[in-house]
Formats: structure tokens, sequence, C-alpha cells
């Protein structure tokens, strides 16, 4: 290793406790030599018997007899040995950061296990997504583990930004790396790494001793001195009672003192000690109460409690009682179980103790709970999409829970208790009053009209008659301008009352009848604008002006007839007017084109009603009873659909748009009051109300950022109103699918997009839309149409039509088809559901029962166009059954073509663009069948198989040469075929069969040709190029390179390389995703 | 999703309610058996991680019950239903009280088929998932090692991951044979596989030893392994084609008349069993205070 020399001056230096004065300080590859005007020291490596644990304060103990302190000038320049421990990755990582020298003067002897034998420079990774594993703070920096990288993220104006990445290291290993973290250069750089023969659970520093101690998951303590320019394994200390674990606590300074509080798959903790003197049994405690396998441990030195998790979803708190005053003696001392917290729905993954010794816990059940001391749940939040939850950090300084999640997503929470709204009390004498609505004012202060027709405002902690108007004592509603400028009220007799709110009172502006009847809804368009709909449907638009104090209408227009005639809500631009009703129904009116709606969505919010509707950018955003959030666009006076978000929530009552956290929608979900961001696609606040309300409001007042919120319950006005920053989680890193990718395919668009587009379906039933750059992915929709798991999405660029086709399917039999939309006016890229087809099984003709169709799934599709109007689907199913079926486009139908029974679980399917084109399935039995298709783009029974193996064919890919056909396969015996095919007269010879055994250790999911280059990916995580050619009869095929990939669980791969592209791309999907790569001219 | 909907999706699963097995996997055990005849002259066999017992059937079935020397222990962490002609212990095979209560059952014998269909619970980190199931092998194998005769047979589950070819050249390193058989019931996209051991011969001097971990035991010269690491150890599927195909499904009325079956062992109350009745909905919590 090059190590050039380091220097500095004006270093001072106290031997045995004398200061010398200061000196010049060099260090280079041999040794570290400290001069002044009349001393000087040399200290040889080899004889630097401990590398300090550095304080933070600039002293460092080199040696016994030895101090050097660095005079520093500059502030950042100081000494620490970071931990960051991460138990269940296995990565541990030890930081520090050694003043300002170069890190060039590495202390690295060691080879990093991780690096890739020369073949592999041909690849490297570029981006990664998966499992965020392990989070640790360390000072103002949040440190995450994905896959083998480590990154760090730093808090800048309003988002954390990720400062640094760094492949770390892979299983098994310590790694010591040094970082500098400074505003214009942040470095990183590996030490030297420390393979460990087992699983480790825990690592801690052991003070004063410069040696590390690391617990592993077959119950035994190893300690590892580590010398300036090497580290040796000093000792082993085994429990008495050998087990595997699956979670441990080290604690302890010494190696003589270390404690282990060990979590077992039986069910016990079990706490021991390495000191084997008085008996030959190590374990001092046996904690039993837990009724599964033990998944964390801690404790925390405030409180002396243990806190443990477990299978059986508890958190158990234990305390720990000793007579000592100071130092905690573990073997006299007495644990006794204080709590079992019952609040996860499943497996808890984590916990951590607080800076105070409250608890935060965190699971497979996608919750995070935060426990008092007493054992209360004081909040929890759920988050990562409901994947599962696998690390946690808590930070002081910010005061905020990290957690990452199986979405690769990292999320910040705040600590602090879930907001609980109060009742604001009235006066004695108005008790018997009943409050029919309610809102907030310009600056967040409550009102209220009662049941006797009175307004009153909450200011200075009471209630205050502002007026009383006996018009509205029996029925009274009310709409707040979007500024809450203004509030309109409405009687029963079709009277308007127009106040304006201001910081502390409400006046009256204008007061008139505006129609016979009573009135049944209103809605502010701006502050000058108000939409009032009367009886039979009937809405007009009113301008308000303050400086006339007028009311004038200007506009009439009718909604069609049905039985709830009236709108719920409306909004409108210079061109349109657009409106919801009771009955869940959309209309698009033109401004000027009379009072008719020129464009009717029907119910499209179910029958419960669209509850909001906003008009913004030319694009329609609604929301419903259904629980539902649309975005349309309107194209040739229609509403367009072009997104539709399930939220998962019982329904969504109010869209508002804000600075402070974009657009949010107010949702109500069981007895919860939900704040949804779109930006997030999550929840970003609850509040326990007790159920969806008749009146209420919300608001996010930017001035003072606080959310304000009110609300009638039983005869009581409840209200809470709590700093933004203590109630709204925030995102690190956006998470994408919770679970496995079983299925991608690329984008072909007509335009080029800046970064490639790629469509994944997913395990969680979501098709999402991403884009993939070199250092970034991007999600860009999600869509919710699947009922059950997606297994197959192809993509198909029509050149009739210029738009570019999707079709999906999974299981439950589904079948999607979807088309990419880019809207004329915005850049926007949609994509739009056209149909979602339902394929039965065709019933057994013996029996007469008909519904018995079976759980099929689809496992592979192909998309391919015959005439301008039609396309052809083709389904591999799991029920052994090819299905064909042709989309006609203009219609909108899917029909059944036909089937062709293959008898076991089809896997995949490839069509394959030769003169006449035809199918090639493959199935469980390791059978690949040649389906030859005539023009009329149906099978042709007379097919070709060919046997590749006696188990199942999970991928294949093929290329065409100028008369030969050859397809390369793998799947569950781990081997590789390239086999080729002579193609001639529609009749297929087998050429040539070539197979490897030895890339793969167990099976290959993924198998891509592109150019002479195969791809081949499997779950032994590994990823194989081979080069190959066919000539002269004979094909010849070698690994060129190997990578070891990052994601499990590998479903395949995909491969492009575009026209601006120099190297070739691999992305790998699975549990996660991972881009690579290959600089294929090297 | 209806009650007969998991009957539908997994024909197996379907298939052991009707023969009267415990669970499905059963039939990996049958079919293993089918194409290599492993239950074939054995008296003795352990069966490790045996709940909920269906491979104790298989042996309790496949064994000549009315030969006296016929022994059948099957051990598991969970409490399991008992089971005719099979002895029961209940502990952590990877605890070394658990294998010396084995190792007791056999004093002066010697078994001729260990089989372990043990999985940890899974959650869903492949590395830690993977890494576990092979210890658990490991400790079966430990505990095989101190009962198997000379000759004998083992076969366990393992995961095919990223590090198994290291678990199959440590098999190699006591058996003649080492096979990785995937049976026909158990599905492709699953991990699952067994690994067939047959001919034990521990390297000369080995001496079994249980407080050791068997990768530290100081008679194996494990430098061995890197050599056998270049060996590719044989991938079979078995079970013939003819056999049910796991990954697909089949109606209900594909062999006559339907009729729903209930599971034969219900399952044990599992560990989150309280939980589950005091957490139904989000924000539900319950402190039980002890003391």
């Amino acid at each position: 290793m090059e190590a050039p020399t380091f220097r500095t001056s004006n270093v001072s230096t106290i031997l045995d406790g004398q200061d010398l004065g200061e000196g010049n300080l060099t260090i280079n590859e041999q040794e570290l030599s400290w001069t002044s005007a009349e001393i000087v020291f040399k200290v040889e490596y080899s004889r630097i018997r401990k590398y300090g644990v550095f304080p933070t304060t600039p002293v460092v103990d080199w040696q016994k007899g030895l101090s050097l302190i660095c005079n520093i000038e500059e502030k950042d320049l100081r000494e620490i040995f970071f931990l960051l421990e991460d138990s269940l990755t296995s990565v541990l990582l030890i930081l520090f950061e050694v003043v300002d020298l170069d890190p060039t003067i590495s202390l690295s002897t060691a080879s990093h296990p991780g690096t890739q034998n020369s073949s592999s420079a041909l690849i490297h990774s570029s981006n990664l997504k998966t499992h965020v594993t392990c989070l640790k703070f360390i000072d103002q920096f949040l440190f995450s583990g994905i896959g083998d990288t480590l990154h760090v993220f730093s808090k800048g104006t309003s988002d954390w930004v990720s400062l640094l990445s760094f492949k770390a290291c892979e299983g098994k290993s310590i790694c010591f790396l040094w970082y500098k973290i400074a505003p214009s250069k942040s470095r990183i750089r590996l030490l030297y790494t420390l393979a460990v023969q087992d699983w480790v659970l825990d690592c801690i520093w052991l003070n004063g001793e410069a040696s590390i101690a690391v617990l592993t998951a077959n119950n035994s303590v190893i300690s590892y001195d580590l010398l300036l320019n090497a580290y040796t394994l000093s000792s082993t200390s085994y429990c008495s009672e050998r087990c595997i674990l699956y979670s441990g606590k080290l604690l302890g300074n010494t190696w003589d003192d270390i404690t282990v509080l060990a979590g077992t798959v039986f069910s016990t903790i079990m706490i021991w000690t390495n000191d084997w003197d008085s008996t030959s049994v190590n374990v001092i405690h046996e904690l039993e109460g837990h009724k599964g396998v033990i998944f964390s441990i801690t404790f925390c030195e405030l409180t002396r409690r243990i806190c443990s998790t477990s299978d059986d979803r508890t958190v158990r708190v234990w305390d720990v009682e000793s007579d000592g005053p100071n130092m905690l003696d573990w073997k006299n001392c007495s644990i006794s179980l204080k709590f079992s917290l019952y609040g996860h729905s499943a497996r808890v993954w984590r916990n951590n103790f607080l800076f105070n010794g409250k608890i935060v816990s965190v699971g497979e059940d996608s919750k995070i709970c935060l426990w008092n001391n007493d054992g209360i749940l004081d909040n929890q939040w759920s988050g990562h999409q409901n994947g599962e939850i696998w690390s946690l950090a808590v930070s002081e300084t910010h005061e905020l829970i990290a957690t990452g999640g199986s979405d690769g997503g990292i999320s910040l929470w705040p600590i602090a208790r879930a907001p609980v709204p109060h009742i604001l009390k009235f006066d004695s004498s108005k008790a018997e009053s009943i409050p029919r609505c309610v809102g907030l004012t310009e600056n967040g202060s409550p009102f209220m009209v009662n049941s006797q027709g009175a307004i009153l405002l909450h200011t200075m902690g009471s209630w205050q008659l502002v007026m009383t108007d006996s018009r509205f004592s029996s029925y009274c509603i009310h709409s707040i301008s979007p500024n809450r400028t203004f509030v309109a009220f409405g009687s029963i007799c079709g009277c308007i009352l127009i106040c304006r709110t201001a910081s502390n009172s409400i006046s009256k502006l204008q007061d008139m009848k505006v129609c016979n009847g009573r009135i049944f809804s209103m809605v502010w368009l701006s502050d000058e604008t108000l939409v009032i709909c009367e009886a039979d449907g009937i809405f007009s638009m009113w301008n308000l002006s303050v400086d006339s104090c007028s009311l004038e209408k200007s506009q009439t227009f009718i909604l069609p007839f049905s039985k709830e005639r009236w709108i719920t809500s409306c909004t409108a631009n210079e061109q349109y007017i657009v409106c919801g009703d009771r009955i869940g129904s959309l209309f698009l009116y033109s401004k000027y084109g009379g009072g008719n709606p020129i464009f009717c969505s029907k119910r499209i919010h179910g029958h419960n009603g669209v509850t909001d509707v906003k008009l913004i950018d030319g694009k329609v955003y609604s929301t419903g009873r259904d629980g539902k959030y649309r975005e349309f666009v309107i194209e040739n006076e229609e509403l367009v659909l072009v997104r539709c978000l399930k939220l998962k929530l019982d329904w969504a009552a109010a869209i508002i748009e804000t600075k402070l956290l974009h657009r949010l929608l107010i949702c109500f979900h069981d007895v919860f009051f939900v704040i949804w961001s779109i930006q997030e696609r999550r929840p970003i606040l609850k509040i326990d109300c007790g159920g969806g309300h008749r009146s209420w409001d919300c608001f996010i007042n930017t001035n003072d950022n606080t959310i304000s919120m009110t609300y009638i319950k039983g005869k009581s006005i409840f209200y809470c109103c709590v700093p933004a920053k203590n109630v709204i989680s925030h995102t690190v890193v956006h998470g994408s699918h919770p679970k496995a990718i079983n299925a991608a395919a690329l984008v072909p668009l007509a335009q080029p997009h800046q970064n490639q587009l790629v469509i994944l379906g997913g395990e969680d039933t979501t098709l999402r839309l991403v884009s993939v750059g070199n250092n970034s992915e991007t999600q860009i929709s999600v869509l919710q149409s699947h009922l059950s798991s997606i297994r197959a999405v192809v993509c198909f660029r029509s050149n009739f039509q210029d738009t570019v086709y999707v079709a999906s399917g999974g299981g439950r039999g589904q079948l999607v088809l979807w088309k990419f939309f880019q809207s004329e006016k915005n850049s926007l890229l949609e994509i739009i559901e056209l149909r979602s087809h339902c394929v039965i099984a065709p019933p057994d003709k013996n029996q007469e029962v008909t519904h018995d169709s079976a759980e099929m799934r689809i496992m592979d599709l192909e998309l391919y166009q015959n005439s301008s109007e039609i396309l052809t689907i083709a389904a591999a199913c799991s029920d052994g059954m090819l299905r064909l079926f042709n989309y006609e486009i203009s219609t909108n139908i899917i029909n059944h073509l036909e089937d062709v029974d293959r008898r076991h679980c089809l896997l995949k399917l490839i069509r394959v663009e030769w003169d006449t084109p035809f199918l090639v399935s493959a199935c469980t039995s390791g059978l690949l069948v040649l389906h030859c298709t005539s023009s009329n783009s149906t099978t042709n029974q007379s097919e070709k198989s060919y046997s590749v193996s006696n188990s199942g064919i999970n991928s294949c890919d093929y290329k065409l040469t100028r008369d030969h056909f050859v397809v390369s396969c793998a799947g569950d015996d781990a081997l590789v075929n390239i086999i080729v095919f002579a193609l001639n007269n529609e009749k297929l010879d087998m050429k040539y069969h070539w197979k490897n055994e030895t890339a793969h250790t167990c099976q290959i999911s993924g198998v891509k040709m592109a150019e002479n280059w195969l791809f081949t990916a499997g779950l032994d995580r590994s990823l194989t190029i081979f080069s190959w050619t066919w000539a002269d009869n004979e094909l010849k095929a070698s690994v060129l390179s190997r990578y070891n990939l990052c994601i499990p669980d590998v479903h395949g791969t995909l491969v492009w390389r575009r026209d601006c592209d120099e190297n070739i791309s691999v992305y790998v999907h699975g549990l996660g995703t991972q881009l690579l790569t290959f600089s294929c001219d090297v | 999703m209806g009650k007969s909907s998991k009957d539908k999706r997994d024909i197996y699963y379907r298939l052991a309610k009707e023969e009267g097995w415990r669970a499905r996997s059963a039939f990996k055990l049958l079919q293993i058996d089918e194409t290599f005849n492993i239950l074939k002259d054995v008296k003795k066999a352990v069966d490790l991680c045996a709940a909920p017992g269906s491979w104790s059937q298989v042996l309790a079935k496949k064994l000549d019950s009315s030969n006296t020397e016929t022994k059948i222990v099957a051990v598991d962490l969970q409490a399991m239903a008992p089971l005719p002609g099979v002895i029961q212990i209940q502990g952590d095979i990877t605890k070394k009280s658990t294998a010396e209560a084995i190792i007791s059952h056999f004093k002066g014998e010697q078994a001729d088929l260990v089989v372990c269909d043990g999985a940890p619970d899974v959650t869903g980190l492949h590395d830690i998932d993977e890494y576990i199931q092979s210890q658990l092998l490991l400790a079966a194998l430990n505990i095989t090692t101190h009962i198997l005769k000379p000759g004998g047979k083992f076969v366990a589950k393992i995961f095919r991951g990223k590090e198994v070819s290291l678990l199959y050249s440590q098999l190699r390193i006591f058996f003649d044979r080492v096979t990785i058989v995937k049976p026909r019931s158990s599905r492709n996209s699953s991990i699952e596989a067994f690994a067939l051991c047959e001919g034990y011969n521990p390297p000369a001097g080995y001496e079994p030893n249980m407080m050791n971990p068997l990768l530290e035991n100081s008679s194996v010269d494990w430098s061995k392994l890197d050599e056998v690491n270049r060996f590719v150890t044989p991938f079979l599927a078995c079970g013939d084609l003819s056999a049910y195909d796991s990954d697909r499904c089949y109606p209900l009325s594909f062999k006559g008349k339907y009729e729903r079956k209930d599971p034969v062992q219900l399952p044990i109350r599992p560990p989150y069993a309280d939980a589950m009745n005091l957490v139904t909905k989000m924000g539900d919590f319950h402190i039980e205070h002890h003391e």
C-alpha cells in the first residue's frame, strides 16, 4: 500500500507527564516520530503494543510513556474511534477519524474479503435498493447499512441528504473505516476487515484495552486486540450452555467484566459472564417469561432495565436490582420481569432505549411503538408501506427515531406523545346548546354555531359570543374561504351570512337571501368566489366584493337528476368547473358552455360520495368516501383518469395544498383522523378522534408551523394544536416494493427519456414505474389494480398507435392491460389502466360444479400486435395452460382465443420474432416447448418440445442469428444451458446443447442475453457473465466475470444498452433491485 | 379467500389431509425414499426437528413395527402430539443438554438413519435464515456423529443460498456420497432442498464432542474443505414426472368429487396466542404488570 509521509508542525508532546513543548510530528510507512529542537522520538510501529481508544479530547495515548497532543487549530480536527453496532446484519462497522492525517497513512494490511477478483473489475455496482438492516446516529449524522453499502446522511436545510456511500463489507466480518465529513469534501475509506468465523450479533470496545469483544450466534465471545497495523485474536469464551442465539448484548469495559445478555430460541434470556473461576457453569441468570425466540435485547444504564422483544409479539421490561450503589454487579443482583407490553401484531424485531429510559420497538407489522417508563403506549406509527421494519436508531440531538424497512426506505419519527385533542368547555349557562358546526379562523382559533343560532369564537381560553342569529338555530351549514379570510353560513330558508374572520374576531360582512329553499352546500373557489348549491341541483357562482360590500351571482349550473342532487365539492379554472356530488360522480362543466355538464364520470368514487375536488395546473384531483384519491387530466373536454391511490383508509375527506408539506389528504380511518402525504405516500399524522364527524376542521398554519384541528363529538367540541415538528414524520430515503419484486420489464418509450424506465411487479400486488439512473432510482408511480401478487409484466410499443402497452398478470388469474399516457399539455407520464380481466380456469368437463376454478396464477406473459386494432396476449399459467387472448383496442375488450394444456406449471414464456413468429414455453418439468403460431395468431397444436433438464426452468432468453435460434435457459438444477436450434421451413432441429454446471451453486432465476454476452443471476446471489459465440456449428462459451450481488431472492435480470450508453446496464430484481454496470469494451 | 383456497393452490396440502399426514412435508420423505430407498432395512431412526411429526409418521409407517429392534426417536423444540411407536424428546437441538438426552437413548446402540426436516422460524432476512439453517444442520450433524452407525444415512433439509457449497463440503467430510435432492413435492420456487448423505464414514480419529462446535473439532482436517469445494455436488430432482406438480394449481374436482377436510393436526398454541387476542387493531395495547 502506498503510504506517503504525513507531516505537521506545532504538535505538543507530554512524556511521563512532563510537557516537552512543541515539535514536528512525522508519520510515514515505517514509523512515527516527533522532533523538537532538543529531543527526537521515534516509534516503530512494530513496537506499539496497543492502539488507543481515542477520546474526543486531543490527547492520544500512543504508548505508555509517550503522549502526543496535537495542537489543534482547526475545530474539526479530532480523533475518535467509532463503533457502529449492527447485530442482525452481521456487519459491524468501526469507524475512526485520525486527526487530519490523510487516510493514505491507513493502517490497512489485510485485504478486504469483499474484494472481487480482477475480472470483476469489468463490472461494478452503481445502485442498490434493498432492506435497510442497520441504522445508527453518530454525532449529527445518520449511518445506515443497506446490503454491503454504508450510507451517511446529514440534515440539510429541509431534507436529509446523502453525504457518503461506501461499499463496506459482506457478512461475518468487522470493517474498520476511516471517514471525514466536511462541507466541501466528505471521504470514507476502508482501513481493514476482520473476518469472523461466526455470525456477529454484537460488538463493543473494551475501554483502555484497545480491543474489541464480539458476540457470535453460537453463544461465544471473542476478543481481538487491535495493533497499529494488525489485529489478532486474543481470547474466546463460551457460554456453558451452547446454543444458537438470535440476539444478544455485550456489556462491560474489560475482558474480565464482560456480561452477555443472550437471546435464545427456547424463549429464555441467558445472562453469563466469562468468569469460570467459581463453577463450571457460567450462566448467572436465566430470565423466563417470553414464549418464543428472543429477537432483541437492550440494556439501559439510567433505569437499570433490560428490554427484550420476541416471536411472542411482546416487549418485556426487566428490572435489575443490585445493592451496590455505583457499578452494577451482575453476579449479585436480582432481575425480575416488570412489564409485558402488548401492542405489536407480529414479531417484534428490535427495541431501543431512549436517553430518558423510554422504549421504542419495531417489528414485522411495520409498527413503531413508543412506550413510556410506566409501560404506556405513548405513540404508535405505521410505516414502510406495510413492510417489515428491520432497523432502528434514536437521536437525542435531533429528538428523532429513525427506522429502516424492507422497502429500502428510511423514515424519521418525532419522539413525542401522540397529540390528544381536549374539550373546549362551555360556560354553564350555555351548556344546553348543541354545537352544529365548527371551524378554525385565520389564526387557528375555533369558532362554532350552536343550536340557538349563536356564533361563538374561542379566544383567550374561553368561548366568546360573537352574535346570535336565530335563522341558523335549526340548520346551519358553513364554508371557510381558502385563505380563511371569510366564512359563509347558510340557512334552511336560503339566507347567506358572510363574515370576515380576523385574529380575534368574527364580523358580519354580508347578509342576503340567495334562494327560496334550503341551502344544500357552499364551496369557496377563492376568497372572492363562492359557489352556492340550492335545491334540484342548481348551483351558482357568486362574486364577493369586499370594497363594494356586494355579493353578485355570475353563472348558474345544474346537476343531472339524481336522488341526492347537490354538490359536495367544486373547483374551477379559467375554462372549466369540476364538481363532485353526493353519489360519487364527478361532473365537468365548461365555464362558458351553458348550465349542463359536458362530461360526467359517473359514481367514480362509489355511492358514498365525492368529498373534495381540486383543479390545479390543468389537473383534477379528487377524494371520496371510498377511501380513494384520483388524478385526472382534461383531454378533449373529458376527464381522463390517470392515477388512483387506494389509501387503505375508510374515507378521504379533503385535499389541501401546503407550502410546508406539499399536497396532503385529510382522511378518517376507524377512530383516527389521518393526514396522508401524497409525496410520502403514507400517513404522516394520526390523531385519535373517536371516528369520522359531521363537522370538523383542520388548519396547517405555515406561519407558525402548527397543525390545529377541531371537531364535534357528542355535544362537545374537541380541539388540539401542535407544532408540526412534534407530529410530522419525515423521509430520508423513499421506499419501494416492501416485498419481492417478481417481475420487471423495460419500457420502450418512443421519446428517449433521461433515464431508463422500468416497470416492476411485486409480491405486494403493486406495479411500480421507476426511472433508473446511474446512481439513483426514482419511483414515478405506483399502480394498485392487482388483487394478488404480480408475477409477470411485459411492455410492448405499438407502431400503429405509437403507444406503449403494458400487460401484467399474477395471482387469482388476474390479467391487467395498461397503456402509457403522455399528456399534451403536461409533460407528465402516467400509466392508465385499460382493462382488468380475470382468467377463469375452464371447469372440468366431468363435473357439474362450475365455481370450481383453481387458484390460478399467471406466471409469465407476452404481448404483441397482429393487426392495427388487435393486440394478442399470451399467458403462461400455473394450472399448466398456455392461454391466448385478443385485446380489441377500439372496444377495450379482451377475448379468450384458446388454451394449450402443458400439464405442468408453466414458468416462462418467450415470443420469438422470426419470419414466422413462435412462442416458447418452459415449465416445472424442464421441458421447452416451441409453439408455432400461424397468421391468425392462434397456436398450432403441432408443438415441438425439447427436454432441457428434469427440474424447472425459471428463466430463458434468446438470440436469433441468420438461420439459428439460440436459446439460453436455466433453473432449479443450477445449470446454465445454451441450446442452438436450426431454423428452416418451420422445423426446429437441436444442433448444439452447451451446459455449465459450476457457475452457480443454487437455482438460477435470471437469464438474459445481450449482444454476445449471457448474464445469469441466481439465489446464490452471484451474477455471472459469459461470452458466447456460435460459429462453424459449434457453440463456444466461457465465464468472463462474476459478481456477488447484494439482493437476496433474485427473481430476474434486465439488461440494456441505450444508444448513448458506453456500458451495458445489468439490473437484477428480487428483494430489492441492484443496478450494475458492465464495461464490455475493457 | 375461501376455506378451500389453500386446497386449490397447494395439491400436496390437500393430499396430506386426505391421506392423514400431519403436514405436506410427509411427501418429501416419501418421494426421497421412492427414488433412493433410504428406508430399506432401517431399524433405528432419529427424526430431529420433528414437529408437527409428519416425517415421524412416515418412519412409523415404513419401518417394521413388528421388529422389537425398531426404534424411532423424535426431537423438537415444540411440543408434538404423541405418535404410536415414537419416543419423543422436547428441546433445542443446538443445545447441549438436548443432544445429550438424545444420545442417552442410544446407549450402546447405533442408528441406521438420521433425518432432519427442521428449519428455523424464518425471519425474511435471507442471510440470517440461511446461516441459522446451516447451523441447525451442523448441530444435527454433530448429534448424528454420536449415534449413526458407519455406513448409515443422514437426510437433512438445506436452504440453497449464498454459502451452500461450503455446507456440501462439510457434509462430504463425513459421508462417502452427498447428493442434493429436490422432491417434486417441494416447490420449485422455494430455496429448500435436501442433502442426502450416504455411507457415514467419519475421518480417521474423529472423536465426537458435544461441547465444541463441529467446525472447531481438532480431529477434522478442515483444510480439506478447499479441495472438496471444487467438486460439483450432484443435484437431482426426485419423484417421477407423473407425480403431482407442487407449483401447479389443480381444480378441486380433478380427481372426483371434492370434499374439504380439516387438517390432521391442528397447530399447537402459537407463541403469540396471547398477543393475538390483546392486539387486534392499530392503537390497541395492553400492559401486563408482574409482581
